[in-house]
């Protein structure tokens, strides 16, 4: 997966940039922000100084990849970053000395269907599985 | 000077080069509506010889953390591999990469907090056995396994500086025991990475039904025993040299390499070249069904399976190779 990563960028994105909502069209990229205190090498969030880095999946550019690149200054901020947001919606600005990464995702509709799919369609094994052994 | 134009002319066509081959557009023969909602995954799925589907699914959206799904291959059974427990935690092991076997064992590297490189194993049924730690050179990240099937890890990556008998962004392939213990690094000879340079690298890796793992290098493919033998390598040429070789599928005596097209802007283009598995023989250079959204995710006798998400739903197409 690593190889998907592409390597140490240094990004900012603008502030209120816009992506449509997610449709499921395919492969796009999604950003990674590594935290301050560390670099990333490779796709690789690495501390520095003992630093332990948490990287995090910031969004998902699900209809546009190529916007990101458009955007190639960094906006200070103090503002928290924002969480994944799957479905769209603004882009969270990014910190100056914190680094960014992408990755190559695929996006689809993100509602919880998913979710409760996976729950209500165990696979046979599995649901056996995560019965107690006497009940087996 | 007819003689004269004749050789300019020559020259002048001798100074160009041929435009790369156009892929082929695939075909789709079958498609198939599962019942399965819409989803977001990190990378590219797998499949195993069954054609069951396995992603590394979004979830709540953060990428190490630890959770393939899989999908049956009638779309009506959902199976989660993740660990419980402490292991849940991303901060303490993120995901790194996930290989499947053909009999459908989910193998996810991880990197713990500590900087251990660790193998998770589920069998088929979902359930972890007891992680195991690669031993991996201090200083190496990860860019993809292998899993084959007696347990051996095939692992990919890099060193992250230059030290004694490598150089900075070197490549390091090597297979792990079943217990994690090195069995034998193995002499792939490929590019060394440039750290500062952000592209997407050339390497995939995939257990054959011959047992042994192929490995696709830019213009090579190794094909690698699980003691760690380069048993042959099958020479292959892009249709342009500037497409990246990321993934390979085989199935019975034919290879298909997925090689990319990466524009300026970070996005990728996949396009997919056939060879014979014995001779290497180019058999076809295709592109993906002109339809929406497709992503590639088995390679079988039938032909080459798309996913794609249509109206919330997911379809699977698949087109033969011809």
């Amino acid at each position: 997966m690593q190889k998907w990563l592409l390597a140490s960028l240094t990004l900012g994105l603008l502030a209120g940039q816009a992506f449509a909502a997610c449709d499921g069209e395919g492969p796009r990229n999604v950003l990674f922000n590594c935290g301050g205190g560390c670099t990333i090498h490779r796709g690789v969030c690495t501390g520095i100084g003992g630093v332990h880095c948490n990287p995090t999946a910031l969004k998902v550019l699900c209809c546009n990849g190529s916007s990101y690149t458009s955007a190639n200054s960094c906006i200070p901020t103090s503002a928290e970053l924002q969480r994944f947001q799957p479905d769209g919606g603004v882009q969270p600005n990014l910190l100056a000395n914190q680094k960014s990464t992408l990755v190559v995702g695929t996006c689809g509709a993100y509602n919880g269907q998913f979710e409760q799919w996976l729950q209500s369609h165990p696979s046979v094994v599995s649901a056996r599985a995560q019965l107690p052994r006497a009940a087996q | 000077m007819w003689i004269v134009l004749s050789l300019l002319l020559g020259a002048s066509a001798a100074g160009r080069k041929a435009p790369p081959s156009a892929p082929k557009v695939l075909q789709p023969s079958v498609s198939r509506s599962l019942t399965v909602p819409s989803f977001s995954y990190f990378g590219e799925g797998q499949c195993d010889k069954a054609g069951n589907l396995y992603f590394h699914y979004v979830g709540a959206g953060e990428f190490r953390v630890i959770h393939v799904v899989g999908l049956s291959a009638a779309g009506t059974e959902g199976t989660s591999f993740k660990p419980s427990g402490a292991l849940s935690d991303p901060d303490k092991a993120g995901f790194e990469s996930f290989s499947v076997t053909p009999g459908g064992d989910v193998y996810i590297l991880a990197r713990t907090r500590t900087d251990k490189t660790q193998i998770f194993q589920f069998g088929p049924d979902g359930i972890m056995n007891n992680p195991t730690t690669l031993e991996i050179p201090d200083g190496v990240f990860a860019n993809d396994i292998a899993a084959y099937d007696n347990g051996a890890i095939l692992f990919s990556g890099y060193y992250e500086k230059a030290g004694p008998g490598h150089a900075e962004g070197g490549s390091y392939v090597a297979v792990f025991g079943p217990s994690g213990k090195l069995i034998k690094e193995v002499p792939v000879p490929l590019p060394n990475v440039n750290p500062s340079e952000p592209t997407i690298n050339n390497g995939g890796q995939t257990l054959s039904a011959d047992g042994n793992v192929y490995f696709v290098g830019p213009n090579k493919v190794f094909v690698i025993s699980r003691v760690g033998e380069v048993v042959r390598t099958i020479p292959f040429e892009k249709p342009d040299p500037k497409l990246v070789a990321t993934k390979i599928y085989t199935s019975r005596e034919q290879l298909v390499i997925v090689v990319n097209r990466i524009e300026d802007t970070g996005a990728v283009h996949p396009s997919y070249l056939a060879l014979n598995g014995a001779t290497g023989e180019r058999l076809g250079y295709y592109a993906a069904p002109d339809e929406p959204g497709l992503t590639d995710v088995c390679l079988s006798a039938e032909g080459l399976t798309f996913m794609q998400f249509d109206n919330g739903r997911t379809k699977l197409l698949t087109a033969p190779l011809k």
